[in-house]
């Protein structure tokens, strides 16, 4: 036994624990997002996933470091994971395969590996694909029960692998509704309706709208939220960040909404669109390029659900989680050095 | 000020920031009886076991010693001393290995105990208030009591604050896990803690007492309310059980609401804190007189068959204690809790004061790190820090060695308590890398002192050999000159005497005048009377003799000037001017030895000769030009030495009172024969000038010396 320097007691959670915890986590948001948007987002999530590991296997190698070892505390594949997730379902195969490239070999390993990078890896991949190729990466399915076109396994497959189902569809075709027309997102239906001048009433009539979110988009959300309430029950992330940004997102809309009730989407919409609780609870609060202190973790929370607020209302893009928190992993070294905690027995924070 | 009337009411309880919840694993050991101590057949007494210094051993190797006999006398206020903890035979003073993280061997007695426990004489004192204050402090100090908590500080030292105290914080906390000293030691002898805690409550003056205990201690809570129940000013607070509540800082913070300012001690919240085993120490000290010769340990962990708590005999060694428990002395042992304590590198190390808790784990009970990982800046560390550091920002610093950073971040206000390591999923060793960032930092404080130092001394040094070396320069130039003009003079005064000599007081007067001005302006005191008076000179080869002496007398007072104008306050000793003073010194004796002789010899001579005004003058034009020459010098120097005042030799006095009494001596004979020749008649003739300008100078040079001795010997005896 080499005990070597106290303390002689640790506890258990260490971090392959944490992330793969946090992949665990992901499940019911997973299957959700499944039943939804049919088996495209697991063909995307194993792609990524795989891909992720094996870059950072061979960055190791190239390193000369142990690869089995590093690559054994699970981040490269949460980082796939949640790059998986995040992409449209019937993204072309080597689209996931750069950005999974790219998440891992330039955003983490270019800048010292793990606990050195400035940018969330996977949000930095995802935000690569949705500059290179924007309508690839806005082509939404229509979630199952609008799509005209059920597809099964196999057909996703070869979709993203070929760019067409097994019946020769290619995805545009794919990405009709019942109406012949081709799907959007909620969030982008309300922002391309309120621009058009709908008011959100009118928009909100629309069949790609749920019971109080999008449809489909709302109970993904929710179990989003489920699997990041169990996170921060098990202390594996605290409340910070995510209240902070949820709080934040919540406040911003609302007075939106307040002030102009007919052209803004409401505080709901907000809420349970798009990547939120993804965001809020899975990427937002990886540790890595997130702040340091607990009171920075609330405002950096609160920055980027302000961001996504923006960027939802007035930006270019339906939604701006990523763009948020690329956003605001550039601000953390700041507001780290101003939100230090006042030391115990100091009469100022130093 | 805090409101302490209030705390015996209220029911609120303050928290710090962080805190972690580790395993407490106490119910191995925390059933009573306490296992009462035996005697083993070696025990090994370091001579110091506290924070601070050893007494004066006062027992030697082969003394047969009795139980609770003082072994050492403690002489100055750290220091505290240890008593024999059995009777028996003093078998060895010397090094044996320490009860200590590095293992390093420490000045141990060896006593080979007798089995027969002898006790020494005792006095109890049944009732203290018979003592006075002083008395009860003497008491507790030659009992050898020093903090039982941990950290082993003097307590009668606690006990004596400068401030007035208006709160006695009784810890029985004991929040580490696996320990149950305390908790037993509250459940078994709630009584005499409470006696101690009294008689600490007279000495500080009738503070409140609050003894804090972490709420998962049922049994000694209840013990110690029953022990109290009658007394107003004690109230018995439990505390919510949380790692680590049981430090001095953060159960004042509990109990309080106050912080313990940064560099501050308790004490100056009007608090101290004693722990509960403290003050079973002291009660038994004064009602039992019983000093400090055993304590209570927790035996634990899984290794360990019966874990229990024992009354150990300080000094015992812990294999004695192993092989008593059945184990092998070269199981790993854990000295304290698994959170803060270490890890024994010698199994012969002896159970000390402060030693409470014995952990013996099994290999998955507190198994090894496992391969350190990078940090993931997750920030859990920060979320446990009770003493809300950044300790992840800490890390980075040490890593990089950043003293200003880690400074910045407040790395002295880190309390070592491991609560982060704890967290750490990455497993990074935080406290070690914290410990070593605080001994960097101490150790290039030192080095930096010491450089700057160094730097000083060396710049000190180089203006004086500068200052030396012009001042030489200067002093060849008018030597020159000097000589040159007593041509000249040797001349113009054969020719027409008495017309040159009231001229050449004219112009003396003037220039006495001048050099008076400046010397005043420029100097201190011992030039001052050098310049007072006048003369002529006289070619001859006894004004360079005469000279000479005259240049060797300013250069020391030049010297002792320098250093008598750079005073400081600093009371470090500079090597140059110790040597200067022993110089001074020596000269002063050497020219007494002479001058004993001389003066006799001489004297007659001298008195019989006929008055000879030459020497005089030359010794009276000297001193002029010596006046001159300094004040113009010292006008110059000045500046440099104060720029060089900062190094403040106190050995300077010496010398410079030395040499400034041997400069006054000088001036001194110097005017005397001045005047002396004023006074007298012109001679009668100059049938035999040559000797007696000789027995003259002698005569000059054998008072002046003598004077100048005695002087010396004069300042000498009065340093």
């Amino acid at each position: 036994m080499n005990l070597l320097s106290s303390p002689f007691t640790r506890q258990s959670l260490k971090t392959h624990d944490l992330m793969r915890m946090v992949i665990l986590c992901c499940i019911p948001g997973i299957l959700v997002q499944a039943y939804f948007f049919g088996y495209g987002n697991l063909i995307q999530i194993a792609l990524a996933a795989g891909t992720c590991w094996l870059t950072e296997a061979a960055i190791m190698i190239m390193r000369n470091r142990p690869a089995l070892r590093v690559t054994a505390d699970n981040s490269a594949l949460l980082t796939g994971v949640l790059l998986g997730i995040a992409v449209p379902p019937f993204l072309p195969w080597w689209m996931t395969v750069i950005a999974a490239v790219f998440a891992i070999a330039v955003v983490k390993h270019l800048y010292g590996g793990i606990g050195n990078n400035l940018f969330n890896p996977a949000m930095a991949g995802y935000v690569l694909l949705l500059i290179s190729f924007p309508v690839a990466m806005t082509s939404w399915q229509p979630v199952g029960a609008l799509a005209h076109h059920q597809l099964g396994l196999w057909d996703s497959l070869q979709l993203v692998f070929t760019g067409f189902s097994a019946d020769g569809f290619s995805l545009q075709q794919v990405r009709m509704t019942i109406d012949g027309i081709a799907a959007a997102t909620p969030l982008d239906t309300v922002k391309t309706d309120l621009h058009q001048g709908l008011t959100l009433d009118e928009s909100m009539v629309k069949p790609v709208f749920g019971s109080f979110a999008g449809a489909g988009w709302e109970w993904l959300n929710l179990a989003f939220l489920a699997g990041g309430l169990y996170l921060v029950y098990r202390r594996v992330i605290t409340w910070a960040i995510p209240g902070g940004m949820l709080i934040s997102l919540f406040v911003c809309s609302a007075i939106g909404f307040a002030l102009q009730p007919d052209g803004t989407a409401s505080p709901m919409l907000h809420l349970f669109s798009g990547a939120t609780m993804l965001g809020a609870f899975f990427i937002a609060t990886d540790p890595v390029s997130a702040c340091t202190t607990v009171r920075g973790r609330w405002i950096f929370g609160a920055l980027i659900g302000a961001l996504v607020y923006v960027i939802r209302t007035w930006g270019g893009y339906p939604d701006g989680v990523a763009f948020a928190v690329l956003l605001a992993n550039m601000c953390v070294v700041l507001i780290d050095h101003y939100s230090k905690p006042r030391t115990y027995g100091h009469k100022e924070a130093s | 000020m805090i409101d302490v009337k209030q705390l015996l009411t209220t029911d609120k309880l303050w928290d710090y920031a962080g805190g972690v919840f580790p395993e407490y694993r106490k119910e191995q050991s925390r059933q009573l009886p306490i296992h009462s101590a035996w005697i083993p057949p070696l025990v090994h007494v370091p001579i110091r076991q506290h924070i601070g210094q050893s007494g004066n051993l006062i027992v030697k190797a082969g003394d047969q010693v009795l139980k609770g006999q003082l072994l050492t006398e403690p002489t100055h206020g750290m220091a505290v001393p240890v008593h024999a903890p059995t009777s028996g035979i003093v078998e060895a003073i010397g090094q044996s290995p320490s009860n200590h993280p590095s293992g390093l061997n420490e000045v141990s007695l060896t006593i080979r105990t007798d089995g027969q426990d002898t006790w020494c004489e005792r006095k109890p004192v049944s009732d203290a208030s018979s003592l006075s204050d002083n008395d009860l402090l003497q008491l507790i100090r030659y009992a050898g009591i020093s903090g039982m908590g941990g950290a082993g500080f003097p307590t009668e030292i606690k006990l004596t604050p400068v401030n007035p105290i208006q709160l006695l914080l009784i810890n029985g906390a004991e929040c580490e896990p696996y320990i149950s000293a305390d908790d037993t030691l509250m459940q078994a002898h709630a009584d005499e803690i409470v006696a101690g805690i009294e008689l600490m409550v007279r000495l500080l003056s009738n503070p409140v007492v609050v003894i804090a205990i972490e709420a998962d201690k049922p049994k000694a809570i209840e013990a110690m309310e029953q022990a109290s129940a009658n007394l107003e000013h004690i109230r018995v607070r439990s505390i919510p059980a949380k790692y680590p509540s049981g430090g001095e800082r953060q159960l004042i913070q509990i109990i309080t609401g106050e912080e313990v300012p940064s560099n501050g001690i308790p004490a100056d919240l009007g608090i101290v804190v004693h722990n509960v085993g403290t003050a079973y120490a002291v009660s038994r000290a004064v009602y039992q007189d019983e000093p400090l010769i055993s304590r209570v340990v927790t035996i634990t962990g899984n290794r360990v068959l019966k874990p229990a708590n024992h009354w150990v005999l300080l000094g015992t060694p812990i294999n004695d204690l192993l092989h008593h428990h059945g184990l092998d002395e070269l199981d790993p042992v854990i000295v304290g809790g698994p959170m803060m304590g270490y890890q024994l590198p010698h199994a012969e190390a002896p159970v000390i004061k402060t030693t409470n808790c014995l952990i013996i784990p099994s290999q998955d009970e507190l198994p090894s790190p496992d391969q350190q990982m990078p940090c993931i800046r997750c920030g859990a560390c920060a979320e446990a820090c009770p003493a809300n550091l950044l300790p992840q920002q800490l890390h980075w610093y040490a890593l990089a060695e950043d003293q200003d950073k880690l400074n910045e971040h407040n790395l002295f206000d880190c309390i070592e308590c491991g609560a982060c390591a704890y967290v750490c999923p990455s497993e990074i060793p935080l406290v070690l890398e914290y410990r070593q960032a605080k001994a960097m930092i101490r150790t290039s404080r030192q080095e930096q002192l010491k450089a700057e130092r160094a730097k000083q001394r060396f710049e000190a040094r180089n203006e004086r050999l500068e200052q030396e070396k012009q001042a030489r320069a200067e002093k060849h130039k008018k030597a020159a000159e000097a000589r040159l003009k007593a041509m000249a003079d040797k001349q113009s005064s054969a020719s027409d005497k008495s017309s040159a000599e009231s001229s050449a007081k004219q112009s003396a007067a003037v220039a006495a005048a001048l050099a008076r001005a400046k010397a005043k302006k420029a100097s201190q005191q011992p030039q001052k009377t050098m310049v007072d008076e006048q003369g002529q000179t006289v070619p001859d080869n006894s004004d360079i003799a005469a000279m000479r002496e005259a240049r060797k007398a300013e250069a020391r007072a030049k010297k002792a000037q320098k250093q008598s104008s750079s005073s400081s306050s600093d009371g470090t000793s500079d090597k140059s001017a110790a040597v200067a003073a022993a110089v001074a010194r020596a000269k002063a004796k050497r020219q007494a030895q002479a001058s004993s002789n001389e003066p006799e010899a001489q004297q007659p001579k001298a008195d019989s000769n006929a008055a000879d005004d030459k020497a005089a003058r030359v010794a009276a034009a000297v001193a002029r030009a010596k006046a001159k020459r300094d004040a113009a010098q010292h006008s110059d120097a000045k500046p440099a030495v104060t720029a060089s005042s900062e190094q403040p030799p106190a050995a300077d006095d010496k010398a410079a009172r030395v040499a400034a009494a041997v400069a006054r001596a000088k001036a001194k004979r110097q005017a005397q024969q001045a005047t002396d020749t004023d006074q007298k008649p012109q001679p009668t003739g100059a049938a035999e000038p040559a000797q007696d300008k000789a027995a003259r100078i002698a005569q000059a040079v054998a008072k002046a010396k003598a004077k100048r001795a005695q002087q010396a010997a004069q300042d000498d005896s009065e340093q």
